[in-house]
């Protein structure tokens, strides 16, 4: 039972990270986007 | 996308449940058929997930269009999460009913091969910038990667095998395994978009930052 | 110009590269010496018996040595546009692939003709008990080594920040290669031929497998 539980936490810790990740991700992008539509392009 | 992904949470939710509350106890492995729940989900989508990027890989290279690539490169970075947690479940499983973590077992053999593929795959993807090379150079090693797959299990087949190849499932094992699968499959589906949603913003700042197309 | 023509005009490059100056072969032959050397030692030949592993040893060196000796070879190419000059050549790649792969090929069988002895020496072996089945081992294993290494140096080379990481894409390519090499040559080491059929078979297929594969995909590696 201890391994099931082990096993089980492991493996929800590993797709809870990942979508956190992803989802940390997506604002950065959105929140860089947002800057950098304001101050307009920086290079070209 | 915000609704597939309480959609996801909710069907994981109950596939959880029924695999705890709602299925018996195995009559050989007791407990620990509640992981195969869980093993077996996770296993068809790491599958799903390089069958995809393979097949985008093949869209890539003969179409050149950047969505393959990113559909190419967001599966392969959820199969290789998928993998790895196969692999983690079928090693704790094989320490509570082979008591021992690890066999040279054809299956495990392949995936653990098929894993390192993968991580290169990704590895090789993060060395690249230039976007035109990246996705060819990726999409060829997809491809070789996953011709490299029956040779593997051959070869290890040769060493000898242990892996179940199928339990005896009664009545409500089979239902929570059906929703099992159900459930991870919309989670990849979820996870697919969110990342394919990632790449898509990346390349849009880079793009802003940097003009022209060059990501 | 036939397939044919181009194969043997590159092979003849490759020859006059090697001969000018053998980076090749004096690579797999140091590198070879050197991890043979330092693997003798690691086992400790005089306390234990080192017998059991002595083939996964063999091929331990020959894989390092392969991937050390392209890495090197394919940066230079690639550094001098060499690479880029055969590329828009109009002949078919596959005939330069095939080409690096037989000068290749050829260059560590010299190399593995030279250590293995030694290695078997060090290791307190003596003779092995099937040494044809033992040339057969290292020419096929060495076939699909190089056939692999060839191709993915050809890649990393291109890339700015690719450096190290040749191995990380070889290694698990070669699993199903290492584990048909190691039982082959064991078996020629042994004399315990019971399985060696098998093994036989799988190493060719995966040396056809490979080098009809990459010479298909040549030309994408070659690609800027």
């Amino acid at each position: 039972m201890t391994y099931l539980v082990a096993g089980y936490l492991v493996i929800w810790t590993l797709i809870f990270g990942y979508t956190l990740i992803l989802g940390r991700r997506v604002g950065e992008a959105e929140r860089r986007i947002a800057r950098l539509e304001k101050e307009g392009k920086r290079h070209g | 996308m915000r609704g597939l992904g309480w959609l996801a949470y909710l069907t994981v939710g109950t596939a959880l449940l029924l695999a705890f509350l709602y299925a018996p106890p195995e009559a050989v492995m007791g407990e620990m058929v509640r992981f195969l729940y869980f093993h077996v989900g996770s296993a068809w989508v790491a599958f799903l997930a390089f069958g995809i990027t393979a097949l985008a890989s093949i869209l890539f290279l003969w179409q050149r269009r950047f969505l393959y690539d990113q559909w190419a490169a967001a599966s392969a970075e959820i199969g290789v999460l998928f993998t790895a947690i196969t692999l983690i479940t079928g090693m704790f499983w094989a320490r509570a009913v082979w008591n021992v973590w690890w066999r040279w077992e054809p299956r495990l053999t392949t995936t653990l091969i098929l894993w390192f593929i993968f991580v290169a795959y990704l590895l090789i993807r993060s060395a690249i910038e230039d976007r035109q090379r990246r996705g060819v150079v990726a999409a060829v090693v997809g491809l070789v990667g996953f011709a490299n797959v029956p040779l593997v299990y051959l070869a290890s087949r040769l060493w000898g095998g242990f892996h179940p190849a199928g339990a005896h499932l009664e009545g409500r094992m089979v239902v929570a395994l059906l929703v099992s699968v159900l459930a991870f499959t919309v989670l990849y589906g979820y996870l697919f978009l969110l990342a394919l949603r990632v790449r898509r913003l990346e390349e849009r700042t880079h793009h802003l930052y940097w003009g022209g197309d060059s990501f | 110009m036939s397939p044919w023509r181009a194969f043997v005009l590159f092979l003849q490059r490759e020859a006059a590269i090697q001969a000018r100056r053998p980076e090749l072969l004096a690579h797999f032959l140091l590198y070879g010496f050197l991890l043979a050397l330092i693997f003798s030692l690691a086992v400790d030949p005089v306390e234990k018996d080192p017998r059991p592993v002595a083939a996964g040893l063999l091929w331990l060196s020959y894989i390092f040595a392969a991937l050390q000796g392209f890495d090197r070879t394919m940066a230079r190419e690639r550094a001098g546009g060499a690479l880029e000059g055969l590329r828009i050549l109009p002949l078919p790649p596959a005939a330069l692939y095939y080409a690096k792969v037989a000068a290749g090929w050829l260059a560590l069988l010299l190399a593995q003709l030279a250590v293995t002895p030694l290695f078997l020496v060090w290791i307190r072996w003596g003779m092995p008990q099937a040494p044809g089945l033992l040339i057969l081992s290292l020419a096929l294993g060495s076939l699909g080594l190089v056939a692999l290494v060839v191709f993915i140096s050809t890649f990393t080379s291109g890339l700015r920040s690719g450096a190290g990481l040749l191995p990380f894409l070889v290694l698990p390519l070669l699993a199903p290669l290492v584990m048909a090499a190691v039982r082959l040559t064991g078996a020629a080491l042994t004399g315990d031929l019971g399985e060696a059929g098998v093994w036989l078979k799988l190493l060719l297929s995966y040396d056809i497998v490979f080098l009809v594969l990459l010479g298909w995909a040549f030309p994408w590696a070659l690609e800027e």
